[in-house]
């Protein structure tokens, strides 16, 4: 429900699908894919933009088929859903909206046989190489059963490929997104005082992204405290209750109107020690540092040097923490391109939307030792823009 | 706990010939480990498990958590918890099936049957090249039916877990009045659940309200404004301490209307009759007949949403067998105990003032005898009345 918005111009869907189509098309002509059978909610969205049913622990429960060359796409949605995807998914013929079952057994994958079949019939797909992004045993079997002509191969790299570098209209769903986590970040924030437990600090902050209609939350959502909690980082909130000098990392984002967002910050409960603030300011400089190199014509590995060189003048080299530096983000909350040590050196372009989270994790720090800043950064002609902007601890930075 | 899935899973191997186990989704590495996951939205490999009938199991964690890991799960040992990388994808795939296949040869499974839950191309065609006397063949299906039946244990979890579902389900009504959103609404349920130590959300949680958001369904929670007269349907749940419960109830913001009122009772009659259905020994179709009858005394079978009536529910949020729509639901089956469901009758009535979309939901435990309703929260009594 718009508030007041009649003059407003926000994100143009419309443009934002033709978009990804003209880009998606050009990827799967470049790895030579005649048709692309997408089961992963991330790539669904993208080739069709279908409304996705998220389900954690059932990995298979759409699904959405294109060929190369042709405008239309067979979507398969949860069952419970058909009539609903068929009644708004306006961009999409309703007749080529087909019902999916959970995929659960083998007995229901036999049944959906008939649907895949009619799927590639209406699309006129009978063969060639067709690029899959992910299978059970029983479904390899029947996709071959149905199209025995075609070449089945990875289809995940295609997508992810096409997935990197966003255009104008999701770089501005991007920036919605991030306001989202932005508020609930200084939600959780406001949270933090002695004697509240990880989980209600977090619980805070979800309240508030489901207030602005977060969908589903992003990764795994945290807030961790204290030395206990803090050294070996312990990924999940649990039931322990903060006390005064400890640090509190809150990681956690989103999924608003079809993008991702997230952002992690480190707050204190009370006042810091001296070497809390060194750890603070040393990850902060580090944002900073990649900050800097982070724009058009970079090497990615000179993002990781400069954090690198930072922790290593402040004597944290050896502390880091063992995942990557930053990761893209969009429509998957964890996409490819990542700037880690091992991996490949690629350059920077705008349109490229990273997290950028340098952590430090030190034992030994009365309080706990780790420090987890991230941001959402977009690459632009220009340089770089960062979409998150929760305010940082004023105790433990100057 | 962990020590009776071993056995069970054991057993199931065995029927289905396999030498050995990889699994590769969150549920299946803790059924065969206790790895809490890194859980995610949506499907990542980033964790694995390997295993073998009388050897301990390997464990693969994300090299982020690999010293918490090892310092937190005791019943493993240091060496059988080993890093891993993302191997959906193309960056760390080499990286990490390296990691799979030492471990395999550790585990002298360089040949036989081996199960796999679920994989890409480039992942299977990696096995296959470095082991090509294995014959990888489906996993899943092993675990899913080691899965059926809950263990003493397992069964005290989802007790725990249904009563954190109830005390979100009783946030989120109090708070319900004309006015706030649906997505506020289901952000009042989140608050008490991640206090309660919610590991994630059992899926794409539901608070659909009034006609436009019940007819044709919404199965989310949208910026809607739930107003006066409105029905409001709410299908909730979470991972709690390992086990998933789920339940739905359908209240009225205000006061209903007869229409409203009669497609509840209808549902309410539809639960209560399945439940009266489930017992050791009773078939599948029988509980579904169950409640096709109350809709047909009541003429109302036209409206029933008929493709899920239920489905079991434990470390994973939906789990085979299911009840429903026999074009798009497991195979029939029969009841026996220590199965647990999640019964969710439905109807979707079209133009009923305020919405006429009424799903009631409990989480229920087939026992020696019967059953247990393991979901508690009450029912709309205005509703009821």
């Amino acid at each position: 429900m718009y508030l007041l918005t009649d003059w407003v111009r926000r994100i143009d869907f419309e443009k934002l699908r033709e978009e990804r189509k003209k880009n998606l098309e050009a990827e799967m002509a470049k790895h030579g894919l005649d048709a692309l059978i997408c089961f992963r909610v991330e790539n669904i969205k993208y080739a069709t933009d279908m409304f996705p049913s998220w389900f954690p622990s059932v990995p298979i429960r759409n699904a959405a088929i294109v060929k190369k060359g042709r405008r239309d796409a067979v979507c398969f949605v949860a069952s419970g859903n058909l009539k609903h995807r068929q009644a708004t998914s306006y961009w999409i013929n309703p007749e080529q909206i087909y019902p999916m079952p959970l995929m659960e057994s083998r007995d229901q994958v036999k049944k959906t046989i008939p649907n895949l079949r009619r799927a590639f019939e209406t699309l006129d797909i009978t063969g060639g190489r067709v690029g899959v992004d992910l299978i059970t045993f029983d479904l390899y079997e029947a996709l071959r059963e149905i199209l025995p002509e075609a070449e089945f191969v990875a289809g995940e790299e295609c997508i992810n490929e096409a997935k990197i570098r966003k255009k104008e209209e999701e770089v501005k769903a991007l920036r919605v997104s991030s306001v989202c986590v932005d508020v609930a970040m200084e939600v959780a924030k406001g949270a933090i005082e002695i004697g509240k437990r990880e989980g209600e600090a977090l619980g805070e902050g979800m309240y508030e992204m489901y207030r602005l209609g977060m969908q589903i939350p992003q990764g795994i959502p945290f807030v961790a405290s204290g030395e206990e909690n803090l050294f070996p980082l312990s990924r999940f909130a649990t039931d322990r209750c903060f006390r005064n000098g400890d640090l509190i990392v809150v990681s956690f984002g989103g999924y608003f109107n079809g993008m991702f967002s997230e952002t992690k910050r480190t707050f204190i409960c009370g006042k810091p020690n001296s070497q809390q603030k060194k750890i603070y300011g040393s990850v902060y400089m580090a944002m900073e540092a990649a900050l800097k190199v982070m724009k058009p014509g970079v090497k990615s590995q000179e993002g990781m040097k400069s954090v690198r060189e930072v922790f290593r003048q402040n004597g944290y080299e050896t502390h880091t923490l063992k995942s990557p530096l930053a990761h893209g983000i969009g429509v998957g909350g964890w996409e490819p391109p990542y700037i880690e040590p091992d991996s490949p050196d690629f350059l920077f372009e705008p349109g490229m939307v990273f997290s950028l989270e340098p952590t430090l994790v030190v034992p030994g720090i009365p309080g706990g030792g780790t420090v987890a800043l991230g941001n959402i950064v977009a690459i632009v002609d220009k340089g770089n823009e960062v979409l998150t902007q929760c305010s940082y601890d004023d105790h433990l930075h100057d | 706990m962990r020590s009776e899935r071993i056995r069970k899973v054991s057993e199931e191997m065995a029927l289905f010939g396999l030498d050995g186990l990889l699994a590769l989704r969150a549920e299946n590495i803790r059924y065969l480990t206790g790895l809490r996951p890194g859980w995610f939205p949506y499907f990542q490999i980033r964790n694995a498990a390997l295993f073998m009938p009388n050897k301990d199991p390997v464990c693969f964690v994300d090299e982020a958590d690999l010293e918490h890991r090892r310092r937190t799960i005791y019943w493993l040992k240091e060496e059988n918890i080993r890093s891993f990388f993302r191997i959906d994808d193309q960056i760390c795939r080499e990286k990490g099936i390296r990691t799979l296949v030492e471990a395999m040869r550790d585990f002298g499974l360089t040949q036989g049957r081996i199960g796999v839950d679920i994989l890409t191309l480039p992942i299977l065609n990696s096995l296959k090249k470095a082991f090509p006397k294995v014959d990888f063949v489906d996993g899943d299906g092993c675990v899913k039916k080691a899965r059926m039946i809950k263990n003493q244990e397992e069964i005290k979890a989802m007790r725990l877990s249904s009563i954190c579902v109830d005390m979100g389900m009783n946030a989120l009504m109090r708070s319900a009045k004309p006015g706030r959103r649906e997505c506020e609404l289901l952000g009042e349920a989140t608050r008490i659940y991640c206090s309660l130590g919610m590991e994630i959300a059992q899926c794409q949680s539901i608070v659909a309200s009034g006609e436009e958001n019940l007819v044709p369904l919404a199965r989310f929670a949208s910026d809607k404004i739930v107003r006066h007269g409105e029905l409001v349907f709410v299908d909730i749940g979470g991972c709690f301490n390992g086990m998933y419960a789920e339940m739905t109830r359908t209240f009225i913001c205000g006061t209903p209307n007869p229409d409203q009122k009669k497609i509840y009772q209808t549902v309410y009659k539809a639960l209560k009759a399945v439940i009266d259905a489930m017992k050791p020994g009773a078939s599948s179709e029988e509980v579904y007949e169950a409640q096709l009858e109350v809709y047909r005394r009541e003429n109302m079978e036209r409206f029933a949403h008929l493709t899920l009536l239920g489905h079991g529910i434990g470390i994973g949020g939906t789990e085979p067998p299911s009840f429903g729509d026999p074009s798009i639901t497991t195979n029939r089956f029969e009841l026996k105990p220590g199965m647990v469901f999640s019964i969710e009758p439905t109807l979707i009535v079209p133009g009923v003032a305020g919405g006429g979309g009424v799903r009631i939901e409990d989480e229920i435990l087939i026992t020696e005898d019967g059953n247990e309703v393991l979901t508690k929260t009450p029912y709309d009594e205005k509703l009821l009345s």
